[in-house]
């Protein structure tokens, strides 16, 4: 099996031969060699022997990533290369025009532009509280605020796209001039 | 005694207190918003009453829609907890008026404490010192300096008026004294139109020290010793201890006395905190009062082998204190740790999410007060702790290393914790040696990062999670399946990996 995969920024190739009867088999991570020998105990829980010592590991994975918890440590792993690549591409697509999401599950404090407004790259878009503190949103690059979806009060989730922008390509395509 | 209480509160602080009702047979009501239908403090109580939107202004900050959850379940009295209502004068007021009991201090003895003011003033009253500071006109050389010289250098410069660090200066030298003063004045005048300065002594790299007191009906008073709580972020205590590493039996007894006097003298009742500063050449000075219970009572706890919760359901319902200062005794060290969900990398930015797996640490000495559970999503309306991990053991540094071992247990999947940077901060030598103040996070651990040691056992634990996968789940025991949940990596699709680079995208956008 050959993954590509990051945890922060840092990328690693993973490979590995296929499991054996004794459910062991090798690893290599970039020029390191490991042998690995499995237990699986629950839905979230595995013993791993990596060259001959013990490691209880308990894993979950979410929309953020896969979550590794290993000798009190909690790594998230992400997949990296040619996979971010394509996973990048079609969120594009899915997004479509650009705009400020929200970074994580908050509170809409306020919004500071309305509907057809010009905003400069880095302009403050709206605050959002969560968990009492408070954050303000900028926009991602300048364009006309096309969309809002959101009001004052509302509960918004990690990644919901909060205010639309348009970008000046996406003008040009509106230009009755320019069809 | 009562019969049933309300608590007027979440999370772990609400599940905390719910235990000692159970253990003293007293019936629980919890209320509840929206966002905490299937909270744990909700599960805990034998009685839960529903009481609004997940706003808190329409739910635990309704001083009316809690008292009347209060009537209507015919609980007697109602414990605020920490936040919310709990330092609320009128909601302690209104309480009391509605027949039922406020399990804390008198409404205006709330309101005379929470005012900084009002309270500083109290506790020179009481002969109680604090940070020397006065209003100096800037032209007023003579008493410049006077001041500079009775207090001791360094002294600090700002302005009298408004808040925050406008025309704030540190003076450590007397020739520096009158251009630091002008340009103070300069700066508070064109901020605020009053050219007036405030002049204070500056304290350097001080310690936050606390004093626990307890206080009776009947005029009994004491102390319960002191707990330091430097160790902050964000101006937030997210590690305490108790005792305070350099306090020795002489000022723990001035401390105490100075506590102990300024609440009788206010006619304090319940427990309550007097938080001090200690200056590097051990003088103390006021801070403030905590009219509540505190987060890190649980280490006063540790150390005394009392139950705080139990004395405070013991004096509000009128009993006496049942012990008298001479009786009390302090034994061992302990620690506590805030478990908040937050990203320690990204300035502590709160990373609520749901708990996916989670597994409490065990053993010797480790207490655990949690306020979540696997499944629970974490509203983001409230205050981000998750739990609190305390320690103790007959010494600091046993203490110290059964803190990190218990820190090293914890699993939390699913939502950012700080439990990594903790066991960092708690392993280092600094914090061994005790050189704690309020200043040490931002001087010992600017910008920290997860180390990478350790990455390439997640790597592997990851490859080899891939492997069972592809082998299908029969490794797995049926009944260890999950029924209603998507399997761990098989829930990584095309779509939720797209909407996963979109949440990364965003963060570009993120400020703050």
């Amino acid at each position: 099996m050959h993954l590509k995969v990051k945890i922060a920024e840092n990328e690693t190739r993973i490979h590995t031969g296929d499991l054996d009867d004794s459910m062991a088999t090798w690893m290599t991570l970039g020029d390191r060699r490991y042998h690995v020998r499995i237990t699986p105990i629950s839905h979230h829980r595995m013993n791993l022997e990596i060259d001959g010592r013990n490691h209880a590991f308990s894993v979950a994975a979410n929309r953020d990533g896969s979550w590794v918890w290993v000798d009190g440590r909690t790594r998230l792993v992400r997949p990296a290369g040619d996979v971010a690549a394509l996973v990048e591409a079609s969120t594009t697509m899915r997004r479509g025009p650009r705009g400020v999401s929200a970074p994580t599950p908050a509170t809409v404090v306020q919004i500071l532009v309305s509907k057809g407004d010009l905003v400069e790259k880095g302009q403050e878009m709206a605050v959002v509280s969560a968990m009492k503190m408070e954050s303000t949103l900028t926009a991602p690059a300048a364009g006309r605020v096309a969309a809002i979806h959101c009001n004052v009060g509302d509960v918004v989730s990690a990644g919901d796209m909060m205010i639309e922008i348009a970008g000046p390509e996406d003008e040009t395509l509106d230009d009755p001039d320019n069809a | 005694m009562f019969s049933k209480i309300l608590i007027a509160n979440r999370g772990e602080i609400a599940v905390r207190i719910m235990r000692t009702a159970k253990e003293m047979g007293i019936g629980t009501v919890a209320v509840y918003s929206d966002a905490d239908r299937k909270a744990l403090h909700v599960l805990s109580a034998d009685e839960a009453v529903y009481i609004g939107p997940s706003n808190p202004l329409e739910s635990y900050l309704d001083a009316d829609k809690i008292i009347d959850a209060a009537k209507v379940t015919k609980a007697q009295a109602i414990h605020p907890g920490y936040g919310f209502l709990s330092e609320n004068a009128q909601f302690a007021e209104k309480t009391a008026a509605n027949g039922l009991t406020f399990i804390g201090p008198k409404g205006d003895v709330m309101a005379r404490l929470g005012d900084k003011i009002e309270a500083r003033k109290l506790a020179q009253q009481s002969g109680v010192p604090t940070v020397p500071g006065r209003i100096v006109a800037e032209t007023d050389e003579k008493e410049l300096f006077e001041f500079c010289e009775q207090a001791g250098y360094p002294v600090l410069i700002k302005a009298a008026a408004g808040g925050g660090g406008k025309g704030m200066r540190v003076v450590r030298k007397p020739d520096e004294l009158l251009s630091a003063a002008r340009q103070a004045s300069n700066e508070a005048l064109g901020a605020f139109g009053n050219g007036a300065i405030f002049i204070e002594k500056y304290l350097e790299r001080p310690r936050h020290v606390e004093i626990q007191v307890l206080a009776d009906h009947h005029g009994n008073v004491v102390h319960l010793f002191e707990r330091e709580c430097s160790i902050q972020r964000r101006h937030q205590k997210i590690i305490e201890e108790a005792p305070c590493p350099v306090m020795d039996p002489e000022l723990r007894e001035r401390m105490g006395r100075a506590a102990v006097d300024l609440v009788r003298d206010a006619g304090y009742e319940n427990a309550g905190t007097v938080e001090f500063l200690l200056d590097e050449d051990r003088n103390f000075y006021f801070l403030e009062v905590n009219t509540r219970l505190q987060v890190e009572h649980p280490i006063t706890e540790a150390i005394t082998g009392l139950d705080l919760v139990k004395l405070q359901l013991e004096i509000a319902s009128g009993a006496k204190l049942p012990f008298k200062q001479k009786d009390l005794t302090l034994r061992g060290h302990a620690f506590e740790c805030r478990i908040y969900a937050e990203n320690p990398e990204e300035n502590f930015m709160p990373a609520p999410g749901k708990i996916m797996f989670s597994q409490h640490p065990e053993g010797p000495g480790v207490r655990m007060d949690s306020g979540v559970y696997a499944g629970f999503t974490v509203p983001v309306q409230y205050d981000p702790i998750l739990a609190k991990l305390v320690t103790s053991a007959q010494d600091r540094n046993a203490a110290i290393d059964r803190m990190i071992r218990a820190l090293k247990e914890t699993v939390v999947l699913g939502a950012g914790t700080s439990l990594e940077y903790m066991a960092d901060v708690l392993n280092s030598q600094e914090f061994r040696d005790g050189n704690t103040h309020t200043g040490f996070l931002d001087e010992h651990f600017p910008g920290w990062t997860a180390s990478h040691e350790g990455d390439d056992l997640a790597l592997i634990g990851f490859a080899a999670r891939r492997l069972l996968e592809a082998r299908g789940l029969q490794t797995f025991q049926p009944e260890e399946s999950p029924t209603d949940e998507p399997l761990p990596w098989a829930s990584l699709d095309a779509g939720e990996l797209a909407e996963q680079a979109g949440y990364t995208g965003a963060i570009d956008a993120f400020e703050g």
